[in-house]
């Protein structure tokens, strides 16, 4: 009964737990993007009334 | 006739946007008329790089259009700029870093600003680009080469469909030379955030046993607004961070000091603050300390 509590404390410690290795950047990492778009972007403003 | 045109641009830097003439976008709006410098048009009114530009009434839109367009994509940018945008509750943030690559100060007296438009994809008026709401901030004593940072929030955006929107940032004044019209520094996208600044992963948890000596480790990855900078504090002495500052591309290390734990769960925080002090992040670091059962299940590979 010891042996069964002290392993399910450790499986749900282990379901909230991402561990202790290290961890790799997630692919949408935002910090790495870097705005590229220094080219001009142009913007077409146009002031219209629906019929 | 401006969704066509945006269907042929697409792909190229080019944004095209439709504003309700009746809804009140006065700082857009007063840049048309100013350009203009008459009293009396009619719709559309249109409007490239802030007024360099303009057209108004009948024309034969898709070449008068188009050659407007072609114009503007040929001239070089004025200023260097990294924008984010973020929800908060019915109202959007945010975030700009301009740097001023013109030969003059920009300042109020040219009528320098950064302003944020939020377009949606929606078929509200005439065409499939609807924007929904528009701020701005003044640009103050930005001399030439240098630069600034801006932060400004919407009001409450009411009926839109947050999936849908898009964020676009732009600075533009007024030329020393210019009669009245304006014209555009640079504009930019805007990249959308879930929040200006966030650490991943959060919280986080070491299992640690006795038999197996290791210092526990981990990396933090720092997220948002990237040209912030931050500093972190622990609030516990078995947990460590370094570096305790760094850039949002710095990626620090916690690690436990497993002599100084007592046994069983404990835990610590580690707040983040950027050194602009408007933001800061809480990183709750759980450590157990004790025997660990490994359970190994059986597995199958084919």
């Amino acid at each position: 009964m010891k042996l069964f509590g002290r392993v399910l404390i450790v499986l749900l410690i282990s379901l909230f737990s991402i561990g202790t290795g290290p961890i790799n950047a997630h692919a949408d990492d935002i910090s790495e993007i870097e705005p590229t778009d220094q080219n001009r972007l142009v913007v077409f403003e146009a002031f219209m009334r629906p019929a | 006739m401006v969704d066509q045109l945006a269907q042929e641009y697409a792909g190229q830097p080019v944004v095209f946007l439709e504003y309700d003439v009746d809804a009140g976008f006065s700082s857009r709006y007063s840049l048309w008329w100013a350009a203009f410098r008459g009293s009396q048009a009619i719709l559309p009114l249109v409007m490239v790089d802030s007024g360099n530009q303009i057209s108004y009434g009948h024309v034969e839109y898709n070449s008068v259009y188009k050659a407007m367009v072609d114009a503007s994509l040929i001239r070089a940018a004025q200023a260097e700029m990294q924008a984010f945008a973020w929800r908060e509750g019915n109202k959007v943030d945010f975030y700009v870093q301009l740097q001023n690559l013109t030969d003059i100060t920009l300042s109020p007296s040219n009528w320098a600003r950064v302003h944020g438009i939020i377009y949606e994809d929606i078929r509200a008026g005439v065409t499939d680009r609807y924007v929904r709401a528009t701020v701005s901030a003044s640009i103050t004593n930005l001399t030439p080469n240098a630069s600034a940072q801006f932060r400004f929030e919407t009001a409450d955006l009411n009926g839109v469909n947050w999936d849908n929107l898009h964020y676009i940032v732009l600075a533009d004044y007024k030329p020393p030379e210019s009669p009245g019209a304006f014209d555009m520094l640079q504009a930019v996208r805007a990249i959308s955030l879930p929040a200006p600044f966030y650490i991943q992963p959060n919280p986080h948890t070491f299992l640690i046993d006795p038999a197996k000596p290791t210092t526990p480790s981990a990396i933090l990855n720092i997220k948002g607004v990237n040209f912030l900078s931050w500093s972190a504090t622990e609030n516990i002495s078995w947990l460590a961070i370094s570096p305790t500052n760094g850039d949002m591309n710095t990626k620090p290390i916690i690690t436990v000091d497993t002599a100084i734990l007592s046994p069983g769960m404990q835990q610590g925080v580690i707040t983040f603050t950027t050194t602009d002090s408007y933001f800061s992040e809480e990183v709750t670091v759980g450590a157990y300390y004790g025997p660990i059962e490994y359970l190994y299940l059986p597995s199958v590979n084919r």
